[in-house]
């Protein structure tokens, strides 16, 4: 995938249309799908999807081709997406201050959940993906980069611009923060977690 | 019991895979720790769920929809057909005539859509991105002609193959009775190409008007 991608890139670069569109052809999944959990909408999902693709390409010639695509690409999508939930809270709650250290007191309004999350509401990992949901989005970036987009963790250090041992904290953060809210749904059993967080 | 040290070492293991002793050593613990176990088991299940999240797809016409909004001619990265009707076709003609001659660099300069023709009239490509596909099990009596595309042989293609700025497969249930060719045209025969065309619409435009 990476090789195909630079050498997508390289061609674009010089002018060729096909490949361009090739490297859309490519990405577009993955991407629309990210903005998709993160925003949890599809619509703002497409827009925000257009608009990495115009980023991408008018800023092609900036791209070191001796660099992995992906972190490159997810990282305009995720500022992209933090941007638009920032503006569209200050939408929705003016008054509120903005900060968003509490894991789960952030939530995208829920009167949107995508239609896979109304199905598969009622099993486990319906109220996963509902929990995951409901993490604020510097927090559920970081899980959607591990688990659904499946990058490793130098990648999401990379696209996030954070050190690992940060990343690696976030992840054991939002992991706990889905952990209490399933334990609270009565799938889990209360218990400790580890300290790990605490020594490093 | 210090379950504290069992549940980093669980955390880790999940996350990178644990060396032999340590690992070793939590299985011990997890055979008599029940808190622990389902633990392990809870941190498990919460990863499968979420690496089963399903990926969404990007909407239909996609791509399309955006190579409209670039700047430059990136639109023409999609293509399109000539398989239009004639008076269509000369419309056209006339249109490129103008331009070719109002400004002659504007069709040498331009970077092509793909183009397929075929002496086959009843000819049926599948046609994705710049690739020309000659379905499986399709015939094609007569010549094909492919101009700054991509033509993929499924099918039986009963004639020549002329290739102008394009490249080709020929897949293992493909055959061509004829030969191929392949031209790499130049800024001149691109301009050649273009009269031609023109020539040859205006001449079928002026048939059909006698019909
Ligand atoms: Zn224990």
């Amino acid at each position: 995938m990476e090789f195909t991608a630079r050498a997508l890139i390289k061609r674009a670069k010089q002018g060729d249309t096909h490949a361009f569109a090739e490297l859309v052809e490519t990405y577009k999944d993955k991407i629309y799908s990210f903005l998709y959990r993160m925003t949890g909408n599809r619509e703002d999902a497409y827009d925000l999807a257009q608009e990495v693709f115009l980023r991408v390409y008018n800023n092609l010639h900036a791209f070191d081709e001796t660099m992995r695509f992906s972190p490159w690409i997810y990282r305009i999508a995720q500022n992209l997406a933090v941007d638009h939930l920032r503006k569209r809270r200050n939408l929705l709650y003016l008054d509120e201050p903005t900060g968003d250290d509490g894991v789960m007191s952030w939530q995208v309004e829920s009167s949107e959940p995508g239609p896979e999350a109304v199905v598969e509401f009622e099993d486990f990992r319906g109220s996963v993906a509902e929990a995951l949901n409901q993490l604020s989005p510097m927090y559920k970036a970081v899980m959607l980069l591990r688990f659904v987009q499946e990058l490793p963790y130098e990648d999401i250090a990379r696209t996030l611009d954070l050190p690992l041992t940060t990343v690696k904290t976030r992840l054991y953060r939002a992991r706990e923060a889905l952990r209490k809210n399933l334990i609270k749904q009565g799938y889990f059993e209360a218990s400790q977690g580890g300290t790990k967080i605490g020594l490093s | 019991m210090d379950c504290r040290k069992y549940r980093v070492l669980i955390e880790v293991h999940l996350e990178s895979g644990l060396p032999k002793v340590p690992l070793l050593e939590l299985e011990h613990h997890l055979n008599v720790c029940l808190c622990c176990r389902r633990y392990r088991d809870e941190l498990s299940r919460l990863e499968e769920a979420l690496q089963d999240c399903p990926q969404v797809r990007a909407p239909h016409g996609f791509t399309e929809a955006l190579l409209k909004k670039l700047p430059k001619n990136y639109a023409k990265a999609m293509p399109r057909y000539s398989y239009l009707s004639p008076r269509i076709r000369v419309v056209g003609a006339v249109a490129a005539l103008v331009l070719l001659l109002g400004s002659p660099l504007y069709i040498l300069v331009e970077s092509p859509r793909p183009i397929v023709e075929s002496s086959d009239l009843n000819a049926q490509f599948t046609i994705i991105d710049s690739t020309i596909i000659v379905p499986e099990g399709a015939i094609i009596s007569g010549d094909i002609r492919v101009y700054h595309g991509h033509l993929k042989i499924l099918g039986t293609v009963d004639g020549n193959v002329h290739l102008v700025s394009s490249g080709y497969t020929l897949e293992s249930s493909g055959t061509v009775a004829g030969s191929v060719d392949v031209v790499k045209s130049s800024w001149l025969e691109r301009l050649k190409f273009g009269i031609d065309q023109i020539r040859q619409d205006a001449k079928s435009y002026v048939r059909g008007a006698w019909k």
